[in-house]
């Protein structure tokens, strides 16, 4: 087993005031090595966009701050770097690629000009010109050389997804966080953008952290998957295991929520209940009101992250019952 | 694995050019630009009149008083095109004819076209003189009010937090400064005249353009590409100035074409007041001179004065309606269809 | 089931459908020429891409936008020449779940008042009627009628969906015409919001036209889909047939798109081994 790259420990990110914040982030942990794929798995409001944010202290403050844990990328101290120093890394080391791709190209410059600007960022001096048009043609944009003069909204959503990717690995990073990079797309581009994503992290080594709602998706590439509820991972694991053996009610009800193309006429036996709100977690298990295992001890007591296996973890009190 | 390019319209036109050519085919936005045009070729005509009557160091012809030619109509009701006209050297009375008589017609239009005013001074020539004030005025007080705008916008857009409060302050405070006491403070500290109107106005002017451009500022600091911009490690100044203000900017130039107007009008009523242009025929100066003189019949000056403030009030307007449409971003063609 | 809907006469009939869209001389053929038959009772699920012309079908049909060839028949009546009372009367009886309940619920009402108004307009009882009546429709659709004065922002996306069922059952319509309804939701909400539309559908004997872009949800909820692609329908068969023996290229390029969870996993064991 290689070395972490990007190691986070109990991170905590807050929001609004330091009396009564709002815990988004509320002491995740997990770790990355090079070359391999993590999926950060949850429902809307359970804080994996603002994990991945925290990863190169981008969460704006205020409103956020950052109420403890630490980011360890290669041995640095991400949180505690200064601006210049996170500007380094950002970008050159850790990059980025978001959900929605036409609103994060800068809609008044040309591709083209764009991608060149992620590469001097970080290289000034290089002869960038050449390397755009390698960088679009490495993400499968098929006419570089027109598509580089197009403005962002000239093109359809899955080449401005390809620019995005195409920027976000300008300087050959060694980790890419790809934040649901594939919701704001039709059903068939999203295959094919997943399936360079695949294939672009084998070839250039990189660790990625895939953040996704879409159980699907985490089935069909990531290694390690984490699942995450009410600001905590629940649920942590080789993915294969997770997906067929879930040791969290949670996991267990999303994977039974899902519905299936072989589902037949079935009926799905959703959650209870909504996602809860940041502003407020429940006490005791933050799970437990939606819960269909639920004991009184689940309200009582906030359960630790039980470790299962090497690598395997459940923050529910009663994981042994569960695919025992 | 590579996609087809169907959807890709570009035809290497840029934005800029885009909003050109949605101008373009607006008829109205187009004649007002004309309109505009023309005042500034007006103006730049005046400056050079001006430049070279200082250059020869004479006194300009539309300054100098000739009490003979006192409230000469404007050429079209002095009959330019009489049979008979008086010598001036002779005094008879010479009778015309054929060519001569067209002649002598056309070049009677020429002079003094908008007839005189009571010293007798060329109105045209003092209206040309009046334009260059007023382009001057606008642009000088836009050349003040603009960075002054543009920056503290964006900075307090930006970093919101006390650098917004403090310029949020700041143009509360010039904004509750009745406008005319402070340029007449102004004034006061650095005399009458340009210098006075120029500072005056133009310390004045940054307000309303630094609310907006900060509005939009704050409106634009929370999406996706700029949020993509810090991840790519781009720093503060270069995400304000390199990638903010560019989709920003499309309001400094809609604020900048209905400032101008403003910054004009503001000139002739201080001017008209006696603290602006000093010794210097400026629309204002031109107005508050007509004024006595109306009571007279003498309708000229004011009426030339009253259109020429009246046309470029409202093609600059008009312009710069159209060009808010022609800039605005969500009107960009190409934008999703379903 | 199908056997069944021969015997009686169609709902809602949609014969050789044409929309176009921007200049004569070259218009987008959104929908170019398509037929839906759907039976009182049936839920019908018309799938594809953003762009496909699936949601201008359902506008089409809502009659929210004009149809340039073609005939739309509802209950044997064509509704192309149909105005002013008879036109209100049609929208009674069709009826449309939104992709954004927030965005189609008012901000500034009540969501109780919401529910009242669709009755109002079109004159159903008395104001304690509609009043009662709305709670009743609270409640069916698993909400809480003592939140009927609260306003939109106060309710999460599921609720806000469960809403604007709530408002579309109000008229006790004959088809609902329900476009990407759970796309905006949660996963866990999701399966929520499906079965409420299963039960519904049941309870009231509801028609269903669910247009939405993922085939396995349409799949949990539809006797019947149709494939859409560029304003055609190029393959219609019950979820089953559709999803083991795809006939069309497009079904199978959609089908091997779906990120589903088994199938991927089927994969990685047999990679594996």
């Amino acid at each position: 087993m290689s070395e972490s790259l990007l190691e986070v420990r109990d991170l905590r990110v807050y929001f609004g005031s330091r009396e009564r914040p709002v815990r988004a982030v509320d002491g995740v942990s997990f770790d990355m090595r090079e070359g391999e794929t993590v999926a950060l798995v949850g429902e809307s409001g359970c804080g994996k966009s603002v994990t991945a944010m925290a990863l190169s202290r981008l969460v704006p403050e205020p409103p956020g701050f950052y109420a403890g844990g630490e980011v360890l990328y290669r041995d640095q101290h991400v949180l505690q770097l200064d601006e210049r120093s996170l500007r380094d890394i950002r970008g050159n080391e850790i990059s980025y690629i978001f959900q929605d791709p036409g609103a994060s190209l800068n809609p008044v410059f040309r591709i083209g000009y764009q991608i060149r600007e992620a590469i001097q960022l970080h290289r000034p001096d290089d002869d960038a010109e050449h390397e755009v048009l390698e960088l679009m043609q490495m993400v499968g944009m098929s006419d570089p050389q027109r598509a580089a003069r197009a403005y962002p909204h000239e093109l359809s959503g899955g080449m401005q997804q390809r620019a995005m990717i195409a920027m976000a690995l300008a300087c050959r990073p060694r980790v890419l966080i790809a934040d649901e990079p594939t919701t704001a797309l039709d059903v068939t581009i999203q295959a094919q953008i997943l399936e360079l994503l695949v294939k672009l992290q084998a070839e250039l080594g990189m660790a990625m952290l895939l953040i996704t709602h879409n159980l699907g998706l985490v089935a069909g590439v990531a290694h390690h998957v984490n699942v995450m509820y009410a600001g905590r991972i629940v649920e942590s694991g080789e993915t294969v295991d997770v997906l067929t053996r879930p040791r969290h009610p949670y996991t267990a009800g999303l994977l039974k929520a899902v519905p299936r193309l072989q589902g037949g006429d079935e009926r799905l036996v959703g959650l209870e209940g909504t996602v809860p709100n940041p502003a407020g977690w429940p006490e005791g298990c933050r799970f437990a009101p939606r819960c269909p295992m639920r004991q009184p001890r689940c309200e009582a007591e906030d359960p630790p992250a039980n470790r299962i296996a090497q690598g395997r973890y459940s923050r529910c009190h009663f994981w042994e019952q569960l695919n025992p | 694995m590579s996609a087809s390019m169907d959807n890709l319209s570009s035809d290497g036109r840029t934005l800029w050019g885009e909003a050109w050519r949605r101008l373009r085919r607006n008829r109205l936005a187009m004649i007002c630009l004309w309109i505009v045009g023309f005042y500034t070729v007006l103006a730049l005509y005046g400056e050079g009149v001006y430049r070279w009557h200082q250059w020869r160091d004479i006194t300009p012809s539309y300054q100098r008083a000739n009490l003979d030619k006192q409230y000469l109509e404007p050429s079209p009701l002095r009959q330019p095109f009489a049979a008979e006209r008086v010598d001036s050297q002779t005094g008879e009375t010479v009778v015309l004819s054929g060519w001569s008589r067209l002649r002598s017609g056309m070049s009677n239009l020429l002079t003094h076209p908008m007839g005189t005013d009571g010293l007798g001074r060329d109105v045209f020539q003092r209206l040309v003189q009046g334009t260059r004030i007023a382009y001057q005025v606008g642009i000088i007080t836009s050349l003040i009010a603009i960075p002054i705008g543009v920056l503290l916008g964006c900075l307090a857009g930006y970093f919101g937090g006390r650098t917004d409060d403090f310029i949020v302050w700041l143009y509360s405070t010039f904004a509750a400064i009745p406008g005319l006491l402070f340029i007449l403070a102004i004034a006061m500290v650095v005399g009458q005249g340009l210098l006075g109107v120029y500072l005056g106005i133009g310390l004045t002017m940054w307000v309303g353009l630094c609310r907006l451009i900060r509005g939009e500022v704050i409106k634009h600091k929370d999406r996706p590409y700029v949020t993509a911009a810090h991840a790519l490690g781009v720093g503060h100044t270069r995400i304000i100035f390199r990638h903010i203000l560019p989709n920003v900017f499309h309001v400094v130039i809609v604020t900048f074409t209905l400032r101008f107007p403003a910054a004009i009008g503001t000139e002739v009523f201080l001017s008209f007041l006696g603290i602006g242009v000093q010794g210097e025929p400026s629309w204002g100066i031109m107005i508050s001179n007509a004024r006595l003189r109306l009571w007279h019949g003498v309708w000229w000056e004011m009426a030339f004065v009253t259109a020429a403030i009246f046309f470029i009030v409202l093609a600059f307007n008009l312009l710069g309606d159209a060009l808010r449409d022609a800039l605005d971003p969500r009107l960009r063609e190409g934008g999703e269809s379903s | 089931m199908s056997e069944a809907s021969t015997q009686r006469s169609p709902l809602l009939e949609v014969n050789d459908l044409h929309v176009q869209f921007g200049p004569r001389r070259k218009p987008v053929r959104a929908v170019d020429g398509i037929d839906i038959v759907i039976y009182p009772g049936e839920s019908v699920g018309l799938v594809g891409e953003s762009g496909c012309g699936k949601t201008t079908t359902g506008r089409a049909i809502m009659r929210l936008l004009d149809v340039n060839a073609g005939r739309i028949q509802f209950q044997g009546k064509d509704i192309a020449p149909i105005t002013g009372s008879a036109l209100k009367d049609y929208r009674k009886q069709v009826q449309m779940v939104f992709q954004d309940p927030y965005g189609s619920l008012n901000a500034r009402m009540p969501v109780g008042r919401a529910l009242e108004e669709v009755m109002q307009v079109h004159r159903m009882g008395t104001r304690t009627e509609r009043r009662q009546r709305a709670a009743q429709l609270f409640e069916s659709v698993g909400l809480d009628p003592a939140y009927m004065d609260r306003y939109p922002h106060e309710f999460s996306g599921g609720q806000r969906q469960r809403i604007g069922i709530a408002r579309a059952l109000a008229l006790q319509p004959q088809l609902i015409i329900a476009d990407e309804p759970v796309s905006a939701l949660d996963v866990s909400v999701q399966v929520q919001i499906l079965n409420l539309l299963k039960e519904v559908q049941q309870q009231e004997q509801l028609a269903y036209l669910f247009i939405a872009h993922d085939l396995a949800v349409v799949g949990y909820i539809c006797e019947r889909i149709l494939v859409m692609y560029q304003g055609k329908i190029v393959e219609a068969g019950q979820p089953s047939d559709l999803f083991s023996n795809p006939q069309h290229p497009y079904t199978q390029k959609l089908l091997d798109a779906v990120p589903d969870v088994d199938q991927a996993l089927l994969r990685r064991s047999g990679a594996s081994e």
